[in-house]
């Protein structure tokens, strides 16, 4: 769908959004300080092959660290939320709670979120639907209406569940077509091409939905489409749960237009962020948030 | 100027903005690998005019024993190159960065001593991560450009017909085919007898969407036909890379194979495997390859290896060791190749000063960080006349870059020998 015709779209929702926000008159509490972090998110949190083959915590976007250990050993330092907010507001009750999981998809947010009852964080980031754009196979991406459920279950469960003033940040899905795009003429592990790693997307390798040599363009522009849809849900649900809520803080940010170029991406396995493309995933959504300023 | 359609002109300005911000992080990581190279340049001619001799570490005889000496060899260099850079006058010219294009250097972009830096030196030193930095640009232009030609295609056709894009775009996808029950149907039984979970809603919503997809590009490769365009930015060429050797002398074979490798990783074997194989085969005589050491930093083996070679080819006994090594690796055996080689050559004695002579590790040293500066940032990589490849390439693909390189190079210098293809 081109862009001018989402932003109808987008409109209608917004409206909806405006009129639900219209209800709810009560301002909410302060905003509580992003001390107490909770990552809830998929590989992509967890910065799955970003730097060496499996998941590396420490260049993560959110909850990345770079302490001793990652100077001596040459890691990069990817300036994450975690090390934002400890360069701003100290280390004094700081907590840093990684939830995120491999191969989770929105129908898994609300198990990810049970933590906050014991954690009670302040500051809770959701990046999530990259695995539901991502399925194996073409014809089985979420409907709109399941997407919506998981989204608004977890909205609810979050803000009963969270300290007044806490915040919640919902990311949306990179636009992996783009993805497609950028890493089709790139090489991966061992100067392997791309398109010869993706050729084992018949052999279990994640996106097949993409990323399979078997994808006509026209499936690849529907699972755009897809991509696009969940994120326009993401933005208005966020929209509608922020202007509902008395006690916490949403917001939604953009990641739809990243602009990742070949260097943002894993030369490990051609699909997931690079430390690099971690770096500015982080960069990008800290200065669309709250905390920026 | 990027290129016109249906007589209008598309710049660079006009492209999406994420295509621009795109462009702009490659043109600034062009920027970034000019600016290492010079940094790298301009290091070794301070060494150079300050006259700092590679420091010959004492190479004692256990593994961690050489990796201390390597490091502190490298501390101490550092630490005299600041000292001289210190005492020396150098001059620098900034380039002119631009917002909607690569950066501009000076022809002269630094004078070191008496020494001149120039732009094409920097171009030369960091010639295979330019050339695959410009190589994305220009995919990204190309990207961009097709995208803003089709909305302009979009755009002069709503003109014509007294419409808007999006309505087209609309009228289009509205106008597919629908799907009926069967299709879904057919498509639910033949993705379950794959194994699929194949929900009937999910399986309509994408057929449903594939259609429209599909009559959206159909609409988009009418106007194409209609309304042609012109993209004008031509491709970067395949860089040649300046390695010592990379090309054929008068005299000798037709095409070189530098092949920058070790024998640790598992892609190493197989390569070494095929480089043996084409030694031997058909090409003889028409090809000469030649191993360069190449492993990551800390994989100390992989150094040995590399020492032991170097010294076991200095009694002509490198093909030996190299087998003897990938037999111990492929067993499973401990594959400690100093062992292995005093065990190989003919004169243990001399084989054991060799692997503790300093310049033989400074020797080694050099190859690997020959190939880094080359940009090889994976082991095994290659030269076929200059040509990079970088990373394990097949024999197939090794095969057609030699027979490619071979339909390039000049006639043979040497003659034909019995059994090379003709």
């Amino acid at each position: 769908m081109s862009r001018s015709r989402r932003s109808v779209s987008l409109l209608v929702l917004a409206m909806v959004a405006a009129v639900s926000a219209s209800c709810v008159p009560d301002p909410k509490p302060a905003r509580q300080l992003p001390l107490r972090l909770y990552a809830i998110g998929d590989s992509i949190t967890r910065a799955f092959d970003s730097w060496l083959i499996a998941d590396n915590l420490s260049v993560s976007w959110v909850g990345g660290y770079h302490g001793t250990w990652q100077q001596i050993l040459g890691i990069p330092n990817i300036n994450a939320h975690n090390q934002r907010i400890t360069a701003r507001y100290g280390s004094s009750g700081r907590r840093n709670v990684m939830e995120a999981q491999n191969g989770a998809r929105w129908d898994d947010a609300l198990s990810q979120a049970q933590g906050v009852v014991s954690e009670q964080p302040t500051y809770v980031t959701i990046m999530l639907g990259g695995n539901d754009v991502c399925r194996d196979d073409l014809a089985d991406l979420p409907t709109d209406e399941e997407i919506q459920q998981h989204v608004t279950d977890t909205l609810h469960y979050l803000d009963a569940q969270l300290p007044s003033g806490a915040t919640v940040v919902v990311v949306g899905i990179p636009d992996i077509k783009r993805l497609y795009d950028v890493a089709v003429s790139e090489k991966g592990a061992l100067g392997i091409s791309c398109e010869a790693i993706w050729q084992t997307t018949a052999l279990g390798f994640p996106c097949g939905s993409m990323l399979s040599p078997d994808n006509t363009e026209a499936d690849r522009l529907y699972v755009q489409s897809r991509n696009q849809a969940y994120n326009d849900l993401l933005m208005v649900l966020v929209g509608v749960q922020n202007a509902a809520s008395t006690r916490v803080h949403y917001h939604y940010m953009d990641a739809e237009q990243v602009a990742f170029t070949g260097d943002d991406i894993s030369s490990i396995d051609c699909f997931h962020p690079s430390a690099q493309g971690e770096a500015l995933l982080s960069s990008l959504t800290w200065s669309q948030g709250p905390f920026a300023q | 100027m990027l290129g016109e359609v249906g007589g209008e002109v598309i710049r660079t300005r006009d492209l999406e903005p994420r295509s621009l911000a795109a462009l702009a992080a490659l043109w600034n990581q062009i920027l970034e690998a000019k600016r290492s190279a010079k940094e790298r340049l301009e290091a070794d001619l301070v060494a150079r005019e300050a006259g700092i001799e590679r420091a010959e570490a004492a190479i004692a005889d256990t593994q961690e024993g050489l990796l201390e000496a390597i490091r502190r060899e490298r501390d101490a260099e550092a630490l005299r190159l600041a000292e001289a850079r210190a005492s020396l006058q150098i001059d620098e010219t900034a380039p002119r960065e631009a917002a909607d294009s690569e950066t501009r250097w000076p022809e002269v972009v630094a004078r070191v001593g008496a020494t001149t830096l120039r732009d094409e030196d920097l171009e030369e030193a960091a010639r295979l991560r330019l050339s695959r930095l410009r190589a994305r640009v220009h995919a990204e232009l190309v990207r961009a450009f097709e995208a803003e030609a089709d909305a302009r295609r979009l755009a002069i056709e709503a003109r014509r017909v007294g419409s808007q894009a999006h309505v087209l775009v609309d009228r289009a996808r509205a106008g597919a085919r629908p799907v009926t029950e069967a299709e879904v149907d057919a498509t639910v039984s033949e993705r379950r007898a794959r194994g699929a979970e194949a929900r009937p809603d999910r399986v309509r919503a994408y057929l449903e969407g594939r259609r429209r997809a599909e009559a959206e590009l159909a609409l988009r490769d009418r106007l194409r036909g209609e309304i042609p365009g012109r993209f004008l930015v031509v491709a970067p060429e395949p860089p040649r890379l300046p390695a010592r050797g990379a090309l054929p002398r008068a005299g000798e074979a037709r095409v070189v194979v530098l092949a920058f490798t070790g024998l640790r990783c598992h892609h190493c074997a197989a390569t070494e495997r095929i480089l043996s194989d084409l030694e031997a085969g058909p090409w003889r005589g028409r090809i000469r390859i030649e191993r360069r050491a190449h492993f990551p930093e800390a994989l100390l083996p992989a150094l040995e290896d590399a020492v032991a070679l170097r010294c076991a080819a200095a009694q002509d006994r490198a093909a030996e060791l190299r087998r003897a090594i990938l037999d111990a690796l492929a067993s499973k055996r401990s594959a400690n190749s100093w062992a292995i080689g005093r065990a190989s050559v003919p004169d243990a004695n001399a084989f054991e000063r060799c692997r503790r002579d300093p310049a033989v590790v400074a020797a080694v040293l050099d190859e690997r960080a020959e190939a880094e500066a080359l940009g090889f940032d994976d082991t095994p990589s290659f030269l076929v006349n200059g040509v990079p490849r970088v990373g394990f390439q097949p024999r197939d693909r090794l095969e057609s870059l030699i027979a490619e390189a071979l339909a390039g190079a000049p006639p043979d210098r040497l003659p034909s020998s019995n059994g090379e293809p003709s």
